[in-house]
């Protein structure tokens, strides 16, 4: 595996808060990767560590070989699209996306040439007289983006990119980032909160915690193989069920589930995580319970049923089988697709 | 029918917001007219008649008193009040800016300690801080003796009753109001803007002088223009630190009004202070809106 942007050991401390314990994470060319965690977990910092703004207190990253901390922030390659867009307010959208070439130093025609290019692409050429104050928000979105992809930077790095955009635009713009990942043969690296996010965009997923990287992998590894509870809990919707661990089995609150084959020792804590989508409703079941209410989303809908447990249980049924509410549901499973986890 | 009612609804409900705007506009309005219409009508009114003898008006239409206040006397004393008025203002903006700047980069409750402390000085009485500057500044005063002393100089320096003092006790009088609004202009700048410049190449000091300065640029003349009106117009610091002999347009008017007892040719004086002024937030509005863009369009 040839690691292109490599982050080794890397540690951050703001006083009493650890934003960055001991993260190391490889990279690949043309790569789109996510950093996914909470707020607070440290990605942002990580995110601005990579491009100059902020300082590492101890760990080596290096971009193709080099070393990447010793260079100055305005000479690396890599450039940030901000959470904010920090659009100039001063300058018109060409003017905009041309900054950064100018600091180059490149002769005229060529700035001209490819801050035109860059705007084509990003379909604003008709917009490059406009202020930012006059452009609406996925609009200021894509000058954002073309004013960094503009200098052909080795990686792009994008904070919360999306966030600020409503839910229909944003998925247009996730398909239209991968289709510009794609063309330009640039390394994306995306900091996010958003799981749902993460998973359809990337390539790979680094999940974070408390300033310490929990998982990574790509999205389906880290939705069928989570390794930890945490991870579990975070992508996607999930059941877990906390318990002693029994033979072949699992005794939660009272009551006994079966659990996959498993390396972990019986008598000890564990938690069995159950997916929505794995649990059928039939007339016997492994549980029973009654229907409390149902979500509906489009396609199929949640289902969150009381089985007894300090918690609901949740499952997605396909939208013209949802019973009626405080029927009674039969909930059954395969042991082999639920996922079983030491819990700490 | 139903339509009828509801857009009847309609309508009483944007009589009432009308109603509603309308009162809480009518205290500002009132004190508006009453303190700033009314008398400007009357100083316009003034202009075109001829003076009584012990002051006030009589009713002889005239234009005498434009045609006296283009006398190259006049005009000479505008001048030398837009220079001076002039010099303290750049002067203010470059100490005013540093200094605001440097406060922007405090943690924010220093920050409002020291924006407390330049506000200060407005505490004590005008007039004394002037007066302030003579005992400082005067041959016997702390600053010349303080040099003698130390064997700078042998003689003392004559700093007082010349255009550098006044220039000064505008600069010390009115900074304040330099350092606010750059202040206030410069902490209103999102911080990512910097450093998305530096990303972009930007040199630190390139990133502040092609984004953190034009940014800034509106409270720059938000300052210049609240430190060149009251200095243009001052009548205190020349009188006092300028020993009277440097004559500016403040003077001019109140000596008019007080002395010379002609209303209508101090109304034209102060006519034009009001005229420049405007002319002043003409610029100033046009420059914001060229800078921030305009976001209505």
């Amino acid at each position: 595996m040839s690691s292109f942007l490599s982050i080794a050991a890397v540690s951050k401390r703001y006083g009493d808060i650890q934003a960055l314990n001991n993260v190391s994470i490889d990279i690949r060319e043309n790569e789109f990767f996510a950093l996914l965690g909470p707020s607070g977990c440290g990605k942002t910092t990580l995110l601005r560590a990579l491009a100059g703004l902020e300082s590492l207190d101890s760990g080596v990253v290096t971009l193709a070989n080099e070393d990447l901390l010793s260079v100055p922030a305005n000479k690396r390659p890599v450039n940030l699209m901000f959470q904010s867009y920090a659009l100039f307010p001063h300058l018109n959208v060409f003017d905009n996306v041309a900054y950064g070439l100018r600091r180059e130093k490149l002769d005229k025609a060529e700035i001209d040439h490819r801050a035109h290019d860059v705007l084509k692409t990003v379909g604003l050429l008709d917009q490059k007289d406009r202020r930012p104050s006059q452009l609406s928000g996925g609009q200021k979105q894509r000058v954002a983006l073309a004013r960094a992809i503009v200098k052909r930077p080795k990686i792009l790095l994008l904070d919360e990119p999306l966030s600020a955009l409503d839910k229909k635009v944003r998925s247009e713009m996730q398909l239209e980032l991968k289709r510009l990942q794609h063309e330009a043969g640039i390394t994306f690296i995306i900091v996010t909160h958003d799981q749902e996010e993460a998973m359809s965009i990337a390539d790979r997923i680094a999940l974070m915690d408390k300033g310490e990287v929990v998982q990574i992998a790509t999205p389906v590894e880290m939705y069928s193989a989570p390794k930890t509870k945490f991870v579990a809990d975070f992508i996607g919707t999930s059941n877990l069920f906390s318990g002693t661990l029994g033979t072949g089995n699992i005794s939660v609150q009272g009551k006994t589930l079966p659990a996959p084959a498993t390396q972990l020792a019986s008598g000890s804590k564990a938690v069995l995580v159950l997916r929505p989508e794995d649990i059928t409703l039939g007339t016997t079941g492994q549980i029973s319970g009654t229907l409390v209410s149902s979500n509906f989303y489009g396609g199929s809908s949640l289902l969150f049923v009381d089985c007894g447990f300090e918690q609901l249980v949740k499952v997605s049924c396909a939208l013209n089988q949802v019973p009626p509410a405080g029927s009674t549901c039969h909930l059954s499973w395969s042991a082999a697709d639920s996922i079983l986890l030491a819990d700490a | 029918m139903a339509l009828a009612v509801k857009s009847e609804g309609r309508d009483a409900i944007k009589r009432r917001a009308l109603l509603s705007r309308t009162l809480f506009l009518v205290p500002g309005l009132t004190y508006i007219t009453a303190f700033m219409l009314i008398p400007l009508g009357f100083i316009i009114a003034y202009t075109f008649l001829s003076r009584g003898t012990y002051g006030g008006i009589e009713f002889i239409f005239t234009f005498e008193n434009y045609t006296r206040a283009l006398d190259s006397l006049y005009i000479g004393v505008l001048i030398k009040s837009i220079f001076i008025a002039a010099a303290a203002t750049v002067l203010a903006f470059l100490i005013g800016f540093p200094v605001a700047y440097a406060i922007t980069k405090l943690p924010t409750n220093r920050q409002n300690i020291m924006l407390v402390l330049i506000v200060l000085p407005f505490w004590t009485n005008f007039l004394i801080r002037t007066y302030a500057w003579i005992v400082l500044l005067n041959t016997q005063g702390f600053l010349n003796k303080g040099l003698i002393n130390m064997g700078v100089i042998s003689q003392p320096l004559e700093l007082l009753y010349k255009p550098s003092a006044i220039v000064l006790g505008l600069l010390y009088a009115y900074i304040p109001l330099m350092i606010l609004p750059i202040y206030s202009a410069l902490v209103r700048i999102d911080p990512a803007m910097k450093e998305a410049a530096i990303n972009l190449g930007a040199t630190p000091a390139q990133a502040f002088r092609q984004v953190t300065l034009p940014l800034a640029l509106p409270g720059v003349l938000v300052g210049a223009i609240f430190v060149f009106v009251p200095s243009v117009g001052n009548f205190i610091v020349p009188e006092l630190l300028g020993g009277g002999k440097t004559v500016m347009v403040g003077n001019l008017i109140r000596d008019q009004f007080l002395k010379a007892r002609d209303w209508p040719f101090g109304s034209v004086l102060a006519l034009s202070m009001v005229i420049m002024l405007l002319v002043l937030f003409f610029i100033q509005a046009r420059v914001n809106r060229r800078v921030l863009g305009d976001a209505r369009a």
